[in-house]
């Protein structure tokens, strides 16, 4: 996979930059988690961020997604600043992330669980909507129909009735995807996605994240597995101590001396 | 009727209707809203000063507004103070709270109202409370003592069977499948352009409106109000119905409260007290019934008759069959049940 | 100004049996984390305790004695039956602690209710002969407690900071996890701080019983949040926290008696509580970084 970036003249195709980070800067107390962070996700693109425990890739996270504020820098969603927006709202505004754990709604079941992402998107949850009945009626039967096919996508339909929290691990990280493509947005931050995942469930989660790409998403994938993102993703930026040490293809990294002390020590091996 | 069991059943239709209100902020939004027989108490007393007439401190009886209005008016002002006095507290304490501390806060706000209520003499008479609230409807229908009694549990049952219809259609909106989602996890509802506190804040609202309403109810029928009456307990108490039960569920939460907050003390009465001590069956009744709670937290958290899940019905719709149902039709169809994936 | 140095007076003996009950309250937090709203009515089972000791024995040293032996086994069973099998929930299960320690505090009121009754009982007192310490006028019984309270809490401090079980038990507070894996027995610390916790919490309602002179099963139960206070706002989860908070929130109280109307006292530190716990959930002494995980 080349690097995207810098192949405008080779006739690449330009692909939109949906969000933008510059300069970004957190601190937790006395701890620097983040000196300053820059990059750059584009539409049609799978962007990797990796790098040892402590880099600081999880805080970056957060700052994007509007867990945590940022001490300093922007973060700009289709070229809006959204620094004070909270994460419900950069949400509404096309911006998902997940979660480490699927962290799905135990009580409600897998079809509700799909359900509740289509009703925030088309604000239905409040309860003005009760007025609205049959306009809202027939929202659910869109989303109802919506639901069914992704549900079908990751082969979870027969499990559409249960509660989410009788669902196995692998199941629950599929509902979380499926959630996920309900939304259908622009911008999907993802945090470790293959966390304890086993290798075929692995490469399920990696086709349908390139899925989401294809159809006009602009990805971030948080992972430790190097091999994953390598096969994944299109840039990918290294962090250590909270900054972005390197950038461009896997091949290209490699041939960073910086990139691979910082991963592996003085003692050095093919990542 | 008996007067007795007409009385046994306004109480009824009263503590299920409270306990409904209750479980929309603990049973759907997850909120341990310890203030709640405060606002319920708010209502009995908004109500009895719009209802009353002014008060007469030379006799022992001043309290503000008395507007001598009808009871009609008085249970709308009684529904509209509690509900924004819960807009208040809600707006600061959810948006910074969840969980214990909110509970701690909200016990916290409501003990502060009870001491206002029994020293501050010129607000609601102080620990004397409000009395003197004449019977509802009075001018216009002229009812005996008894015939009376029959008309305020009709009120009160209408008011009940009102409440349950509302509730079982919220229960199928968007709007409760989206409260309990945040109850659930509300940091990846907000993942997902949910507001948390924005959901919970309405749920905490119109729980609050249902409080005062059936203050409303209560100070009609006991045609006084003071702190004597009431003490965060009895929230507590409003809770074991929930738990028992079914939380989240409208009809567990009619069962519960039925049966927990009606059955058990009805069954007390048939207990001789020893030595004739007054407090020994009231603590009786309440150490049973702090048994009952604790039995169910252990052995069937989530009460007799947990929250409904709809199925997916044909043409992409949802049906909203009970679970027995169910289980018993999937039973008839399939000799033996399919097992998928084992639970994490 | 007489009125004002008698209201501090009141308020550090005020402020002495809080200390302990707040500290057992910390004790209890540090370790489970969560708030235990049976607290005030293990105060409670301490004070009855003593009550009972004294028709036995008639010494105050003994009731001071059974008061914390009672508050330890009363802590301990709150712990086994009310806090363990709920401990480990997240989210709106760990809510059913919460409501369970409710349901404790209610079944341990009424079972003292149905015991003793629901009048008040005389409780022994001390001879009061009054003393002058520096600007305070304070009667022997008001010395008794603050001294019973001081050396509880330093030998409590001693016993954390310079035995090996004390260092146990803060390596269980501060990481529990860490502190298991590194060879601890959890589970067992565990329920020596909670009977700890009650040991103090115990003798609290001991002192509260001396100060008050009459005891209901109510009595505890109304210094509940009292002592929730004086631990938010010192800081829950830390020790030296729950000194300084039951001092702000004793003192305060009695001060504000003065120029308010004294029935409002409690409201006092019930707005103090509401207020750190909304503005300043660490509280306003700093305290442990624990709160703040739990507050969102």
């Amino acid at each position: 996979m080349t690097s995207s970036v810098q192949n405008l003249q080779s006739g690449e195709q330009y692909h939109e930059v949906l969000l933008e980070a510059s300069g970004l800067r957190k601190h937790f107390g006395g701890l620097l988690a983040v000196q300053s962070c820059s990059l750059l996700l584009r539409r049609y693109e799978v962007t990797g961020l990796i790098g040892p425990n402590g880099a600081g890739k999880s805080t970056v996270l957060d700052l994007l997604s509007g867990v945590e504020r940022a001490d300093a820098g922007h973060v700009l969603l289709r070229g809006q600043n959204i620094d004070t927006r909270p994460t419900h709202l950069r949400a509404r505004m096309g911006m998902v992330r997940t979660f480490q754990d699927p962290r799905v709604w135990p009580r409600l079941t897998v079809l509700e669980n799909m359900l509740v992402v289509g009703d925030g998107l088309t604000g239905s949850s409040g309860l003005r909507a009760i007025f609205r009945h049959r306009k809202v009626m027939a929202q659910q039967r869109a989303h109802i129909r919506r639901a069914v096919e992704l549900l079908a996508a990751v082969d979870i339909m027969h499990m559409v009735d249960r509660r989410a929290g009788e669902l196995s691990g692998g199941q629950a990280r599929l509902l979380a995807f499926a959630r996920l493509a309900m939304a259908n947005p622009d911008v999907i931050l993802l945090d470790e996605p293959l966390a304890g995942v086993n290798p075929v469930l692995g490469e399920r989660l990696l086709v349908l994240i390139r899925e989401m790409a294809t159809a006009g998403a602009a990805v971030l994938v948080v992972e430790h597995n190097l091999v994953a993102i390598e096969q994944l993703c299109d840039v990918v930026y290294v962090m250590a101590q909270g900054e972005v040490i390197g950038m461009g293809s896997m091949e290209e990294l490699r041939q960073s001396e910086q990139v691979v002390l910082a991963y592996l020590g003085p003692t050095t091996e093919a990542i | 009727m008996s007067s007795y069991l007409v009385s046994v059943l306004t109480l009824g239709a009263v503590t299920v209707t409270l306990a409904l209100g209750l479980n929309l902020q603990y049973g759907w939004a997850g909120d341990l809203n310890l203030a709640y027989y405060g606002f319920v108490a708010l209502g009995a007393y908004i109500c009895g000063v719009v209802v009353l007439p002014k008060g007469n401190p030379a006799q022992g009886a001043s309290w503000i507004l008395g507007l001598h209005q009808s009871f009609v008016v008085g249970a709308i002002s009684a529904a509209v103070v509690a509900a924004v006095a819960g807009l208040a507290i809600g707006s600061v304490a959810l948006r910074r709270v969840t969980g214990d501390y909110f509970a701690i806060v909200t016990l916290s706000v409501t003990l502060i109202f009870w001491t206002f209520s029994d020293q501050f003499a010129p607000m609601f008479n102080g620990a004397e409370g409000i009395f003197g609230v004449q019977p509802a409807f009075g001018g216009v229908l002229h009812l005996s003592y008894n015939s009376y009694g029959q008309f305020l549990l009709g009120i009160c049952l209408a008011v009940m069977v009102i409440v349950i219809i509302v509730f079982e259609v919220l229960y199928r909106s968007p709007f409760a499948r989206t409260l309990r989602a945040v109850r659930d996890d509300p940091v990846s509802a907000s993942a997902f352009g949910i507001s948390p506190y924005r959901r919970k804040l309405v749920a905490f609202v119109l729980g609050s409106a249902v409080a005062g309403l059936g203050g409303a109810l209560i100070v009609e029928y006991v045609t006084a109000f003071s702190p004597a009456g009431w003490s965060p307990v009895e929230t507590f108490l409003l809770f074991s119905g929930i738990i028992v039960g079914g939380v989240g569920s409208v009809w567990g939460v009619f069962f519960g409260a039925s049966v927990v907050l009606i059955g058990v003390p009805q069954m007390t009465l048939f207990i001789p007290a020893p030595g004739g001590d007054t407090t020994f069956l009231p603590a009786l009744h309440d150490l049973i019934i702090g048994f009952i709670i604790l039995a169910f937290l252990y052995l069937r958290p989530r009460g007799v008759f947990p929250e409904k899940s709809p199925q997916l019905g044909p043409d992409n719709t949802l049906r909203w069959q009970s679970r027995l149902v169910q289980a018993i039709a999937a039973r008839a169809r399939k000799p033996r049940e399919l097992v998928g994936d084992e639970p994490a | 100004m007489t009125a004002f140095l008698n209201a501090v007076g009141f308020g550090i003996v005020t402020a002495s049996f809080l200390a302990l009950a707040t500290t057992g309250l910390s004790l209890q937090y540090s370790v489970s984390r969560l708030p235990n709203f049976a607290q005030g009515d293990i105060m409670t089972v301490g004070a009855y305790a003593a009550y009972v000791a004294n028709g036995w024995f008639h010494s105050l040293v003994f009731d001071g004695i059974f008061a914390g032996l009672a508050g330890a086994a009363m802590a301990w069973i709150v712990y086994m039956a009310l806090i363990r099998p709920f401990a480990n929930r997240l989210g709106t299960n760990r809510l059913t602690a919460v409501v369970s320690t409710l349901a404790g505090a209610l079944i341990i009121e009424n079972v003292l209710l149905m015991f003793f009754g629901g009048n008040a009982v005389a409780f022994p007192t001390v001879s009061g002969v009054s003393n002058h310490i520096g600007p305070f006028l304070l009667t022997n019984e008001q010395l008794v407690i603050i001294g019973v309270s001081l050396a509880s809490i330093i030998a409590l401090h001693a016993l954390l900071k310079f035995t090996i079980v004390g260092k146990a038990v803060r390596a269980v507070a501060d990481h529990r996890d860490l502190a298991r894996v590194s060879g601890l027995p959890a589970g067992l610390l565990t329920q020596l701080t909670w009977a700890f916790s009650g040991l103090l919490t115990g003798v609290s309602g001991f002192v509260l019983g001396l100060t008050a002179g009459a005891l209901v099963p109510t009595l505890g139960f109304s210094y509940l949040l009292v002592i929730f206070a004086a631990a938010v706002v010192g800081g829950i989860g830390s020790i030296r926290g729950a000194l300084g908070g039951a001092l702000i929130i004793g003192v305060g109280m009695e001060v504000s008696a003065v120029y308010l109307s004294s029935d409002y006292k409690q409201v006092f530190a019930l707005f103090l509580l509401i207020a750190t716990i909304l503005i300043r959930p660490t509280g306003l002494l700093g305290g442990s970084r624990s709160a703040r995980k739990v507050a969102a």
